[in-house]
């Protein structure tokens, strides 16, 4: 749902806003096109095959959506969000094959929409940053607005291709796109550390680590299967790239990875789950590594936290716990067999003690019974209704 | 069978079958005042002989010996089950005796077939006048318990209300009784200097009209005021039409039910039975005696009706089939029963006593089938050609070859065999006695046999007499012929025997080939022999051969694998290993077969993985979070293959998810149990219930696994039950609709509940018992116990009932997928929520088609079974016109396509994408080795991921090349929304998604 919802809300949002900002995006859309294209093609020579495609196309199904919920707030203002998702695709066959015809329209329209939301972006700050996923372009846009906060993050976002860059060629590839995704997931959730961690460390190693901790902080998150599943979601759509890279088929271009379908990209992805035994160690290796450290901090931060006020906290210590009493046997706890057995007598003879006890369950047992009958009878009925008793 | 809940259900069955006699009974008297009427008008005079002309020369009653003049019939009187008021839904045939005057006899008419004769002529006198008065609709020949020489009328009523059934009697001064004793011989084949035989079953059936009068009388008079035993009939006979051997000539049937029931109520019957009892108790208690004691009924029933004086023992030997009573003097009513009919009603007796429980047993005795096809093991069909001459000494031929039939085989098969029964035939509708009788009379014989234990059943040597006693040798080898042969066995002794050796998974054919062998043998001139065994085994071939074969091997390898984990130093000692796979239990469809390595790698591409679960001995330092326990495990995992590697060289293929370590040829995939998992929380009770996955769930896994060998062990039959219902599940492209371990647990119920039956021993019956337990099932009102270690005590049973009643009303609805619980709920002991194997599915829709599915199927089955048809099969193919879009794959992309049953028979649909080149596959068929890699699960989860909203995926895990779409029928999708989904460019993004895979892809043709 992650993404869908954003996307959704987005344009709902703009669609809201759509009448008010209509004027400026006309006259600030051209500008802003060509701004785009360059920060695009230069953003082309700077990233090595690494802007994800679908990326790409998850901007271009955004105009589509905005192209279509113009076309529908014309009819219903308050439609449905998932009815619109649901028919994107038809949407993009529709619109493939009006190509012709449109393309030139469409092109506008598709610029527009994005202009649009840049320009609104800017309008609702950071957080709406935030919950974007393409986060990289975004902030190019928001660079050339001149946000101080989100310039920042541009660094990081460089860091991260540099990251990356040097990760692929360890072949850990796998590893990368998880730290990639998990970034973004943190980053929405816990920005201001990731910035500061990753400003911190310039060094390749240390963004590395980082990117670990980020993970172990995923798992800390309480949030952590809602995460999960968005991991999941993401790595499906990022997929169709790994094998182009792994594979080194692809020669950078996001093109080839898209068209990988089929046998071959199954067959990829088989192999892509399968790096070898080593890499695989050593990445579990890491994760609990640093699963262990971070425990190890978190406790130390509680105590420090909980001493803060000068007091001095008593947490139970790690060990083996002392299970049975040594002198009679019986386990910490429990209560003596001959006591229990007691105590169960005593509430047995307490049972039908007086007359009305007695009464009381006679007349519950009756009604259960009675119950049950009716209910049988409720049974037979439908049994017999069905016909299930006919022998022939 | 006594709680209140089986009083109703008894009251319910009861008024499906009882028939309302005030509505019946005038339309009776006024059909009988019409036969009445016309009969009772007419002159008296000679019959002709040409009414009954081929009858009687099938007889052998010259001319000068049936001369008949018709005397008008001295009385009518109703008989059987109206008159007793028993009759029993959907039998509705009133039984009218018609006497025939003395007069028309002479004194010694009771031989050589006189008498038949004359009752055929009067009779067919009788026809010619009823058929003219017009009162009834239609008039019909029929024969009284299929006795071939004593036919009757059925006159059909204009209403249907009922039939009327005329049936001529004599009174019992006609003949000396003492003539037509058991022992005594009234069939002379005169001038052949035959010794003579004696003839019981024919004196039987003179006596037999001497006495129908005077013992319905008997019966009228206790029944008809006792309503509890008229219940008891009413439930006898249904109990009995329920089996198979109902309307068979030598067994009970109605009247002799009645009888039983009224000796055992009298006081010379002990006066088991009353008024007082419960219909169930009464009817529980006739069961009792058929079971235990049906042949000291059976001589009270004689003595019932001893008549005076005269001590009569049997002159001459009677045939040893026979049922007889020594000694008693009195009429043998159960003159056409045979031993082995005796034989079979005390093992069905005994079944439904096994079945009767405090809370059970009403389906198993009343309701559910027992018949021919379900309930033999094995079933053989011979072709005789004896009919062609009819010869009506004692029986019948035709009787004597079925007699001969059963003989051979119960003889050869031995111990092998519970029951030999051979199926008597019946005369065919339409015969009247002008015609002769053989065109009648089917050829066929279809013989039945349950197998006993399967060490005995399968025996490969019969061992016979040792060679010194030569007089019992030279009778073995008579029987045998050229099998017998001499042989020296491991003790030491010599001795004749027949071999039957074969391949270890041909065994369970060994049955067909013996009894293909011996009918042959004994009956010169038969038709081919057909016997119901391997006609389902091509389904279960891979590239012609059946992989369970590689089971021992598994096995070993297993072993091995298990020795060298244990070696391996590692920081956890690992405490047990336990397989988990079907293929170690016999129950997989298709076992891995080693594939070895060479030197230009691993031949073969793709391998099945074969599960193990590893328990590590216990720790503290596990953690805590599901994330990082996963992880833990994953990584041990590792460990393992890793030194698995170091330490034995084994390969290993490694995910994060799946470690695969290679041996021997196979690949064994091993994951960890770790007691403390958060999986295990939901085994602490009823109430708690995790959202674990079944793939996940690994204690499940390992007692399922554990339980279901011991299944195995116990009934070797159940393998290859669960291959051939697992095929079946998959050929309809059924693999999402219903999980294997479902499938297991069905087919484990068969086996462990069989009541009123025994456990199948072959894998036809077992398959079509499994697939009427999908199609009579009923699902939606009752849970489905499954209790292999007969380990769950009625608590338990109870709480099951109360739980699964209370997720139909709609709680604990946040376990299931649907809100009133799985539509398919199957509880066992180790899962009494059913919450693992049928959680998620099958769905209701879907539960809805495979039952359909299931349903059809029984049906072709059973009829392909009794040789009504000959297409085993269609059983596997699955109708593609049902599907709106059918997606046709490439053979050579599957990963098994020797496993692919048949070419998809397309027929209307129309085409809508033919891939232009078959190309080669890149990367595919190198020599990479996959492990457990299947392009076309990967497929599917593509397209549910595309379309998982617009469409239904039906496809088969195991090995079809198709797999077919339906439109959800939601509305959301209809009108404008859906003419924009067009179908050009969904056909186009599936070429697209399954590229390499996809051959073709067919559309159903649009109804206009």
């Amino acid at each position: 749902m992650g993404k869908s919802e954003k996307n959704a809300s987005r344009s709902e949002v703009n669609l809201v806003k759509e009448k008010k900002i209509k004027k400026k995006v006309l006259e600030g859309g051209k500008l802003l096109v060509e701004k785009k294209k360059k920060i695009s093609s230069e953003k082309k020579k700077r990233s090595l095959d690494l802007v994800p495609m679908p990326e790409r196309t998850s901007e271009d199904e955004d105009g589509d959506r905005l192209k279509k919920k113009k076309k529908i707030s014309e009819k219903k203002l308050g439609k449905k969000k998932e009815i619109v998702e649901e028919d994107d695709s038809d949407l993009e066959i529709t619109l493939k094959k009006k190509k012709k015809k449109r393309k030139k329209k469409l092109v506008e329209e598709i610029e527009d929409g994005e202009n649009e939301q840049k320009v609104e972006k800017t309008l609702k700050k950071k957080k709406f940053v935030e919950e974007t996923e393409d986060g990289q372009k975004e902030q190019k846009v928001v660079k050339t607005l001149k946000k101080k906060k989100v310039v920042e993050e541009i660094e990081d976002g460089e860091n991260e291709q540099k990251v990356e860059k040097t990760l692929k060629k360890k072949k850990f590839v796998e590893e990368t796109e998880d730290g990639q995704k998990e970034q973004k997931v943190v980053k929405t959730l816990k920005k201001k550390k990731v910035v500061e961690e990753i400003e911190g460390g310039q060094h390749e190693e240390k963004v590395e680590k980082a990117l670990k901790k980020q993970k172990k902080m995923l798992v800390e998150d309480g949030n952590q299967q809602k995460l999960e599943k968005k991991l999941k979601k993401k790595k499906k759509e990022v997929e169709p790239v790994v094998p182009a890279s792994s594979g080194g088929a692809g020669s950078g271009d996001g093109e080839a990875g898209k068209t990988l379908q089929g046998m071959e990209k199954w067959i990829a992805e088989y192999n892509a789950r399968r790096p070898g035994i080593h890499v695989l160690q050593e990445q579990l290796d890491s994760f609990i590594a640093d699963y262990e450290e971070r425990e190890e901090q978190a406790r130390k931060e509680r105590q420090v936290a909980a001493s803060g006020d000068g007091w001095t906290v008593v947490t139970r210590q790690k060990g083996k716990r002392r299970s049975a009493d040594a002198t009679s046997g019986i386990a910490v706890g429990a209560v003596h067999a001959a006591v229990a057995a007691n105590a169960e007598k005593k509430t047995q003879a307490l049972n039908d003690f007086y007359k009305f006890q007695k009464r009381d369950t006679h007349r519950n047992e009756v009604a259960q019974l009675q119950l049950k009958f009716q209910e049988d009878k409720k049974k037979i009925a439908q049994l017999r209704a069905a016909r299930k008793f006919r022998p022939y | 069978m006594d709680s209140a809940l089986a009083q109703l259900k008894l009251e319910a069955l009861l008024a499906e079958i009882r028939v309302d006699y005030g509505d019946l009974e005038p339309a009776v008297d006024a059909a009988i005042e019409a036969v009445k009427d016309a009969l009772m008008k007419i002159p008296e005079e000679k019959v002709p002989r040409s009414l009954a002309s081929g009858f009687l020369d099938d007889l052998g009653v010259p001319e000068d010996r049936s001369l008949l003049e018709f005397k008008r019939p001295e009385s009518f009187t109703l008989v059987g089950s109206y008159s007793t008021r028993t009759m029993a839904r959907p039998a509705t045939v009133v039984d009218l005796a018609m006497r025939i005057p003395k007069a028309c006899f002479y004194e010694k008419d009771y031989l050589n077939h006189r008498y038949h004769a004359k009752r055929a002529l009067y009779l067919a006198y009788v026809f010619k006048i009823l058929s003219k008065c017009g009162f009834f609709k239609s008039i019909e020949w029929a024969f009284l318990h299929h006795d071939a020489r004593k036919p009757v009328l059925v006159l059909h009523t204009a209403s249907g209300m009922f039939d009327l059934r005329v049936i001529p009697t004599i009174s019992s001064n006609v003949f000396d009784i003492s003539k037509l004793d058991d022992g005594r011989s009234n069939v002379h084949n005169e001038g052949t200097g035959e010794p003579l035989q004696a003839t019981p079953s024919y004196n039987g059936s003179i006596l037999e009209d001497m006495f129908v009068e005077e013992l319905s009388t008997v019966e009228k008079n206790l029944l008809c005021h006792s309503r509890r035993l008229q219940e008891a009939v009413m439930l006898l006979k249904v109990w009995l039409r329920q089996r198979s051997s109902y309307g068979q000539p030598d067994t009970m049937n109605g009247f002799l039910l009645s009888i039983m029931i009224l000796h055992l109520s009298s006081v010379a019957g002990g006066q088991r039975l009353s008024n007082h009892m419960t219909a169930l108790q009464n009817f529980r208690v006739s069961l009792e005696m058929i079971g235990n004691d049906l042949p000291c009924a059976c001589n009270a029933l004689g003595f019932r009706l001893e008549l005076q004086g005269t001590e009569r023992r049997p002159a001459l030997t009677v045939d040893e089939s026979r049922v007889l009573f020594p000694d008693t003097y009195g009429t043998n009513l159960l003159f056409r029963m045979t031993k082995n009919s005796l034989k079979e009603l005390k093992l069905f007796a005994e079944r439904t006593l096994e079945a009767i429980t405090a809370d059970s047993g009403f389906q198993e005795s009343f309701l559910a089938a027992v018949d021919f096809a379900s309930y033999f093991d094995c079933q053989i069909r011979l072709e005789i050609d004896d009919t062609s001459k009819c010869d009506f000494s004692n029986d019948g031929a035709w009787r004597g070859s079925e007699g001969k039939a059963e003989n051979v085989l119960s003889k050869a098969l031995k111990d092998r065999t519970k029951l030999v029964r051979v199926l008597r035939r019946t005369i065919a509708s339409g015969w009247n006695p002008k015609k002769g009788l053989s065109k009648f009379l089917p050829s066929k014989i279809q013989i039945g046999a349950i197998l006993n234990d399967i060490e005995n059943a399968y025996r490969m040597v019969d061992v016979g007499p040792s060679a010194d006693k030569k007089e019992e040798s030279a009778k073995f080898r008579s029987f045998w012929g050229k099998k017998a042969e001499l042989r020296r066995f491991k003790d030491g002794t010599i001795a004749e025997a027949v071999g039957w050796e074969c391949e270890p998974w041909k065994r369970h054919l060994i049955i067909a080939r013996v009894s293909e062998y011996i009918l042959i043998r004994h009956f010169a001139g038969a038709g081919p022999v057909e016997t119901v065994s391997d006609q389902l085994d091509f389904s279960l071939l891979d590239k012609n051969q059946d992989s369970i074969g590689s089971t021992p091997k598994i096995l070993q390898a297993l072993e091995e694998f298990t020795k060298r984990l244990k070696a391996l130093a590692l920081p956890l000692k690992i405490s047990s290993v336990q397989p988990i796979s079907a293929a170690f239990r016999h129950a997989a469809v298709y076992t891995p077969r080693p594939r070895h390595s060479t030197k230009g790698g691993v031949v073969g591409v793709f391998l099945e993985p074969l599960e193990v679960m590893i328990q590590l001995e216990g720790s503290g330092r596990w953690p805590n979070d599901v994330i990082a326990i996963k992880k833990t495990k994953a990584a041990f995992c590792l460990k393992i293959a890793d030194s698995m590697h170091k330490q034995w060289h084994l390969d290993s293929v490694v995910s994060e998810d799946a470690v695969d370590i290679l041996m021997n040829g196979f690949a064994f995939r091993i994951s960890i149990a770790y007691e403390k998992d958060p999986t295990l929380i939901k085994h602490k009770g009823m109430a708690a219930i995790s959202n674990i996955s079944i793939k996940d769930d690994l204690i499940f896994h390992s007692v399922h696994s554990s339980t279901l060998n011991g299944l195995q062990g116990r009934c070797p039959a159940y393998g290859p039950t669960v291959r051939l219902a697992k095929r079946w599940i998959g050929a309809h492209l059924f693999s999402d609709v219903i999980t294997e371990e479902a499938i297991e647990l069905l087919v484990a119920y068969i086996f462990t509940r069989p009541q009123p039956m025994f456990p199948p021993s072959t894998r036809i019956t077992g398959f079509l018992r499994f697939l009427r337990l999908l199609a009579n099932y009923d699902w939606h009102l009752s849970p489905l116990i499954v209790d292999i270690n007969g380990d769950m005590s009625s608590k338990d049973r109870e709480t099951v009932v109360a739980f699964f009643e209370a997720t139909r009303r709609g709680e604990h609805a946040d376990f299931y997928e649907g809100s009133k619980g799985p539509a398919m709920f199957i509880a066992t002991s180790y899962d009494m929520q059913s919450v693992t194997s049928t959680r998620c599915l099958p769905l209701k829709p879907a539960l809805k088609r495979l039952v359909a599915y299931a349903k059809s199927s029984a049906a072709l089955l059973t009829s392909n079974i009794t040789g009504m048809d000959n297409r085993w099969q269609s059983l596997f193919r699955t109708p593609l016109n049902c599907y709106d879009a059918v997606l046709v794959l490439q053979r050579k992309s599957l990963p098994h396509p020797g496993r692919v049953l048949f070419s998809p028979e397309l027929g209307k649909l129309q085409a809508a994408f033919v891939c232009p080149d078959v190309r080669s596959h890149l990367a595919f068929r190198t020599n990479q080795l996959f492990v457990g890699f299947n392009p076309v699960v990967e497929f599917v989860q593509d397209i549910k991921a595309k379309f998982g909203d617009y469409y239904d995926v039906w496809y088969d895990v195991l090995g079809s090349d198709v797999i077919g779409l339906t439109l959800q029928k939601q509305e959301v999708f209809v009108g404008t929304k859906r003419k924009r989904n067009d179908e050009n460019s969904i056909v186009e993004n599936l070429v697209s998604l399954g590229k390499g895979l996809v051959a073709s892809i067919y559309l159903k043709v649009k109804e206009k």
